[in-house]
């Protein structure tokens, strides 16, 4: 769904990430547009999740370049800080912080905008409180504000991981196999929010997946990941099971979830 | 933010902002917000009283310690150079702290493991046994290595035993509450998974607990020994033994330039244990 005329949010050039001897991504490129709903697909090990944390540098490539929103991501410090804030990421084990309330997570999306010391001596204005109840609101998630956050079920503190990063005002979401831990009527709910909010705010998302039916159930590009190579690149009804076998490299039904 | 469906979510919306303003609101009564500030004001205003009243009476005062400068100065150059001829006397003392300080952590250990197990809230078998491990952890602990010290050394006489007694005791204090504080913060997943599989009480603890405390377990042991070895230094001022009697009389007797050497044997000794607990940690962690 390449929406020619508009500039790319994301443009990856010829990507290699090598830890040790291992290879986890070989000259990868891809270029996303603003508005995109993509999912990477991938077995276990395809090297999803080292594709995704080279774009925000939780990873430093070996080789080959990023370009985010026009400009280079690099280890600059002030630059990169600028990147990250304008990239939600949301993660499998939803990485809350569990013994603060909720309302307290949410509000640590928009550390990036503040100045440290305020930040670490914890003062959040009111309307910055009203702004994160208003992310949790829209994953539905308000009436739980002021409950501690471990006493939320995985589908509700995923949805509260959402709401952390929408508090960033991202405009690309990355969404690292985030529903690999909640059953199938839980992710599908978690997944329908991002689908929601892509579809509602314009916030791009990226989205690392194993499961083949939720990638054809909410994805409308698909990108297929296997041992570090991309092997499929297309509209999700493009998709055959001739292509899936060449992305998981055997039956795909192993990989449905339910 | 293009928004087509959701007119319900834009905080420009007042109604929406008045319901938002309400939730937020009703997180705290105003009543329990002005106590929140009112315990945290106490909090301050007892803090600083309490360090007030309490430098008054011990006669903390700077203008005092800066009066000082000059006199620890002057002790100071009188230690230089150091007699590095007194090396050769305080090698064999020298050498008896670290041995006090190894059995003396080794002893504590030993005794901390099952005072700490047993003082663990989340795995001690009954609250009876909590309890009393617990004061035994805390008699331990209250009474200084120098107490005992002195305790045994009338009881078995002058020497490094008596040392090593007296450290062992209070380290078994130290180790057995550390031991017993680290076992409570651990991922309580994993010991019910166990149970679940019928485990025993001492099967939990090998594989559920001891892995996930390892850590600790060496970080801790690793610091009572270096403040052993500290403690051990002094031992000697009663007659338990070690380099310590040769920095008491050293000092006593004024002769600077030999205090130095003790003091410069005393610090090596603590730098070379920090260097080797560390090299040991970056292994096992
Ligand atoms: N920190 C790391 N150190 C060494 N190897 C790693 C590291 N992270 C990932 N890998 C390896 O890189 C490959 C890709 O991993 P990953 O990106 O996590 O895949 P995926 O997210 O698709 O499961 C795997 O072979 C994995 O073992
Ligand atoms: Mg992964």
């Amino acid at each position: 769904m390449t929406q020619s005329g508009q500039a790319p949010i994301l443009e990856i050039k010829g990507l290699r990430k090598e830890y040790g001897s291992t290879v986890a991504l070989h000259d990868v490129h891809l270029t996303a547009y603003p508005g995109e709903f993509t999912v990477i697909l991938g077995r276990s090990g395809a090297g999803k999740s080292t594709l995704m944390r080279c774009i925000n540098r939780l990873v430093t490539p070996t080789a080959g370049e990023v370009r985010f929103n026009g400009s280079l991501v690099t280890e600059n410090k002030r630059a990169l800080r600028l990147h990250r804030r304008s990239i939600g990421m949301i993660f499998q084990q939803f990485n809350l912080v569990k013994r603060l309330p909720v309302l307290k997570n949410v509000l640590t999306g928009v550390l990036g905008y503040k100045a440290t010391l305020p930040a670490v001596c914890q003062m959040f204005s009111r309307e910055e409180k009203l702004r994160a109840l208003e992310c949790l609101d829209r994953v539905d998630m308000a009436h739980k504000a002021f409950q501690r956050t471990d006493t939320l079920s995985g589908g509700e503190q995923q949805r509260v991981a959402i709401a952390r990063a929408l508090n960033q005002r991202p405009i690309l979401l990355l969404a690292d196999e985030p529903v690999a831990s909640l059953d199938p009527t839980i992710a599908r709910t978690v997944l329908s929010y991002l689908q929601k909010i892509n579809e509602e705010m314009g916030i791009t998302v990226l989205l690392n997946i194993h499961q083949v039916n939720y990638a054809r159930e909410f994805g409308r590009r698909i990108i297929g990941l296997a041992g570090g190579v991309i092997t499929f690149d297309g509209d999700v009804s493009s998709l055959t099971d001739d292509i899936l076998s060449s992305i998981y490299g055997g039956r795909p039904e192993d990989t449905y979830d339910e | 933010m293009n928004e087509k469906s959701a007119a319900a979510h834009r905080a420009s919306d007042l109604d929406y902002r008045a319901r938002l303003e309400t939730l937020l609101d009703s997180a705290m009564t105003p009543a329990q917000k002005y106590r929140r500030f009112a315990i945290q004001i106490g909090i301050i205003a007892v803090t600083v009283a309490v360090l007030y009243i309490t430098a008054l009476h011990t006669n903390v005062s700077i203008a005092e310690l800066v009066r000082g400068i000059p006199a620890i100065a002057d002790y100071v150059s009188r230690m230089y150079p150091p007699d590095w001829g007194y090396t050769r006397v305080i090698l064999e003392p020298t050498l008896e702290t670290v041995e006090i300080a190894i059995w003396g952590t080794f002893l504590g250990i030993l005794l901390g493991i099952p005072l700490g197990l047993m003082a663990a809230r989340n795995i001690s078998p009954h609250v009876i046994v909590y309890a009393s491990a617990r004061f035994i952890l805390n008699s331990l602990r209250g009474v200084s290595e120098l107490v005992f010290a002195l305790i045994f050394v009338s009881a078995v006489g002058l020497g490094p035993f008596p040392g090593i007694l007296a450290l062992a005791l209070h380290n078994a204090g130290m180790l057995g509450k550390f031991y017993a504080e680290a076992i409570e913060t651990i991922d309580p997943g994993p010991m019910e998974a166990l149970e679940a599989t019928g485990a025993s009480w001492l099967q939990i603890i090998a594989f559920a607990i001891i892995p996930q405390v390892i850590p600790h377990f060496v970080t801790y042991n690793m610091y009572r020994f270096e403040v052993s070895i500290r403690a051990a230094t002094v031992l000697g001022l009663v007659g338990a033994g070690g380099v310590g009697f040769h920095l008491i009389s050293s000092i006593r007797l004024f002769d600077y330039r030999e205090t130095a050497v003790v003091l410069i044997v005393i610090i090596l000794l603590v730098v070379i244990t920090d260097y080797l607990g560390a090299l040991l940690r970056a292994k096992i962690i």
